[in-house]
C-alpha cells in the first residue's frame, strides 16, 4: 500500500505520463471507433470470382462485422495491440528516470529497500496494463451496445478471453521493458534495443529456426495470443485455404506470463546485483 | 565515548582499482566528523557504503550498534554527492515522497522548509531550483525524520561564498542541537571551520584519524635565530629535545619532540648564554599537515 501510494506520487506529477495517457485513450477510442467506417478496397480489385463477389458487397470493416458479437474482442483487442508501446515507453521513460535522477539511490539512503523498490516498480507495471485493459474493455462495452442492439448478456461474454490475452500480452511488454530499462539504465537504450528486438531481431530468429521451436522465443507466445481477424473478417479463410482461430491459445497465454515472470525475476537480479 | 558509527575494515574494489582499502573508523557521538581527502581519495564510496547504496567488498559497519536497516535509516539523514529530487515536483510534494518512504506520520515539512529558507518556493518545481536552492532542500530533506546523525557530502561543492557561508552556517545550528554530523569534503578549510574531529583519506587509504586539533597541533616547529645562527646551531645540535633543524631564510626551523616547546628551548638556551632575537612556536595549519600527510606514504 505504501508503495503504491509512493508511485502515484511520482507518477501524478509526471507530465508525460498524462500526455502518454491522453494519447493511449484518445487514440484507442478514435482508432475502434473511426475504424468501422474505413474504406478497404478500391473497385478494381484482382481476385477470384468468388472473392471479388464477398468483397464488393463489403465496403468498409463496419459492413463486414467489425463491431459485431462475439467476434468483437478479437478485433478489438487486435487493434489495440498496436497501442501497446505507448504504455511501453511511459513505463520505460518513469523508470529510467529514476536512475538519471538519482532518485532510486536516494530513495534507498531515505530507507527503500531494493525489494520495496522492485516491487513499486512491478506495480506500475501492472498498473499500466490494467489500466490498459480498462480502456479497451470499456471502449469494447460502448461498442458493443451501440452495434449489437439485441445482443442478450451472455453474448457479451462469448470470446471475452481475448480481453486476459490484451492484458498478457501488455503485462508482456511492460514487464520486457522493465527489465531492459533496469538492465541499461537509460531509455534510449532500453527503447532502441526493445523496438529493434521485438520488430528485427526475434522476426530474423524467428525466420531462422523455424516453428515450432521460434514459438518459445521470448515474444513470440505473446504474439499468437490475439492473431489477425481480418481473413474471417472478410470471410476469405476459405479462399485462402487456412482456418482462423477463434479462441485464445491458452498455452501461449500460460507461455506469455511465465515469460513475465522471468523477465521480472531477471529485473530484480540485475538491481540486487548493482550498486544504487 | 559512545560511538554513532564503528566501520571495520571495509574495503570496495571497482574492478582493479582499490577505491577503500581496510578502513577502520569510528564516529564519536555528537561530534561534527570531517571526512577528508582529495577527488576520488574514497569519501563518497565510503559514505556509499555505510548508507547502503554501494555493496562493500568487504568488511562490516554497524550505526547504534546495529546493522543498517530501515530502523537505523530512520535515525540518519544523507545526502551524496548531488542533490537527488523529482525535477518535475515542487519541494513540498519531493519531500512528501521522502517523508513517505520513512513512514512519517505528520512531517514538519513547512517547518523544516523555513529553517533552510525555501519556504517561498515550496511550490515550485525542483528543476527550477539555483543550486544553493537545491543543496538547501537536501539538507532539509535530510533533516526532515529529526534524525540523529547528518551525513553531508559536499555540501558546499559549486556554490558561491553567498550559498557555501549560508550552509555552513545551517551546519553549525544542526550541530548545537547535539546531532552528530558526519561531512564529506576536500576542502580543508571548510573541514578546519566546521569540524572537530577528521579523518584523512587518500586513494582509499587512512592517513590520519583523530580530533583537529590534535592534526593541527601535532609537529609544531619553532622558528628561531640569534645574533650567530652558527653558533645556535650547534648549540641546538646537541639539545636531545630537538629532532631537525632546518634553515630558512636565515632563520632556524626547529622540529621539536615530544614535550619540548618554544619554553624549553628558550631555557637551555639561556643557560648556554646564547639570547634568540626571533622565538615563535608556528603550529602547522591544517593545510599544511594535510598536504605533509598527503605527500608522505607512510606518515
Amino acid at each position: 500500500m505504501k508503495l503504491l501510494k509512493l508511485e502515484w506520487m511520482k507518477l501524478k506529477g509526471h507530465i508525460f505520463f498524462w500526455i502518454g495517457l491522453g494519447i493511449y485513450v484518445l487514440g484507442m477510442i478514435l482508432l475502434i471507433v473511426g475504424f468501422g467506417d474505413f474504406q478497404l478496397f478500391g473497385s478494381n480489385q484482382k481476385g477470384s470470382e468468388q472473392a471479388q463477389d464477398a468483397l464488393i458487397k463489403i465496403q468498409t470493416f463496419g459492413d463486414a462485422g467489425f463491431y459485431k458479437l462475439p467476434y468483437l474482442w478479437q478485433n478489438v483487442t487486435y487493434l489495440a495491440g498496436f497501442f501497446k508501446f505507448i504504455p511501453t515507453f511511459l513505463l520505460i521513460f518513469f523508470v529510467s528516470n529514476e536512475f538519471q535522477y538519482k532518485t532510486y539511490r536516494q530513495n534507498i539512503i531515505d530507507g527503500l529497500s531494493t525489494n520495496q523498490f522492485f516491487w513499486s516498480k512491478i506495480i506500475s507495471t501492472v498498473l499500466f496494463s490494467v489500466g490498459s485493459l480498462l480502456v479497451i474493455s470499456l471502449t469494447g462495452f460502448i461498442i458493443a451496445l451501440s452495434y449489437n442492439p439485441d445482443a442478450s448478456l451472455a453474448d457479451y461474454f462469448v470470446n471475452m478471453d481475448y480481453l486476459l490475452a490484451f492484458f498478457a500480452e501488455v503485462l508482456f511488454i511492460i514487464t520486457f521493458a522493465l527489465f531492459l530499462t533496469l538492465l541499461f539504465r537509460r531509455s534510449t537504450v532500453a527503447i532502441i534495443v526493445i523496438i529493434s528486438y521485438y520488430f528485427i531481431v526475434e522476426p530474423v530468429l524467428s525466420f531462422l529456426i523455424k516453428e515450432p521451436l521460434s514459438n518459445y522465443l521470448p515474444t513470440q507466445p505473446s504474439r499468437e495470443l490475439i492473431l489477425q481477424p481480418f481473413t474471417r473478417l472478410f470471410k476469405v479463410d476459405s479462399f485462402l485455404g487456412i482456418e482462423s482461430p477463434d479462441q485464445v491459445s491458452y498455452k501461449f497465454l500460460i507461455l506469455t506470463f511465465a515469460y513475465c515472470i522471468a523477465f521480472a525475476y531477471g529485473g530484480y537480479l540485475v538491481l540486487k546485483r548493482r550498486d544504487a | 565515548m559512545e560511538k554513532v558509527l564503528k566501520i571495520q575494515s571495509l574495503s570496495k574494489n571497482f574492478g582493479s582499482i582499490n577505491a577503500v582499502r581496510e578502513l577502520s573508523l569510528d564516529i564519536p557521538k555528537g561530534s561534527v566528523f570531517g571526512i577528508l581527502g582529495p577527488n576520488g581519495s574514497g569519501k563518497t564510496t565510503t559514505l556509499g557504503m555505510v548508507l547502503g547504496v554501494t555493496r562493500p567488498s568487504s568488511g562490516t559497519f554497524k550505526w547504534f550498534d546495529e546493522s543498517l536497516s530501515f530502523r537505523t535509516k530512520k535515525r540518519i539523514g544523507a545526502l551524496l554527492e548531488t542533490p537527488n529530487f523529482y525535477p518535475y515536483l515542487s519541494a513540498e510534494k519531493n519531500l512528501k515522497i521522502v517523508a513517505t518512504i520513512k513512514d512519517l506520520k505528520n512531517p514538519k515539512i513547512d517547518e523544516i522548509l523555513e529553517t533552510v529558507n525555501l519556504h517561498d518556493r515550496s511550490k515550485s518545481n525542483f528543476k527550477t531550483y539555483s543550486l544553493g536552492m537545491k543543496q538547501r532542500l537536501a539538507i532539509a530533506s535530510a533533516l526532515l525524520s529529526e534524525p540523529e546523525v547528518l551525513v553531508l557530502d559536499e555540501p558546499t561543492n559549486g556554490l558561491d561564498p553567498e550559498g557555501i557561508a549560508e550552509i555552513r552556517s545551517i551546519i553549525r545550528n544542526i550541530a548545537e542541537k547535539g546531532i552528530t554530523i558526519i561531512l564529506a569534503s576536500h576542502l580543508l578549510d571548510e573541514v578546519e571551520k566546521v569540524c572537530s574531529h577528521v579523518a584523512v583519506l587518500r586513494y582509499g587509504d587512512l592517513l590520519f584519524n583523530g580530533t583537529v586539533n590534535e592534526m593541527t597541533g601535532m609537529d609544531g616547529v619553532v622558528e628561531i635565530s640569534a645574533e650567530d645562527n652558527e653558533k645556535l646551531k650547534t648549540t641546538l645540535q646537541e639539545f636531545t629535545d630537538v629532532d631537525g633543524i632546518t634553515e630558512e631564510n636565515g632563520k632556524l626551523i626547529l622540529t621539536l619532540k615530544g614535550g619540548a616547546n618554544a619554553t624549553t628551548i628558550n631555557q637551555y638556551l639561556a643557560q648556554k648564554g646564547i639570547y634568540a632575537n626571533h622565538l615563535v612556536f608556528r603550529k602547522n595549519s591544517l593545510e599544511e599537515q594535510f598536504l605533509e600527510l598527503v605527500k608522505n606514504p607512510t606518515a
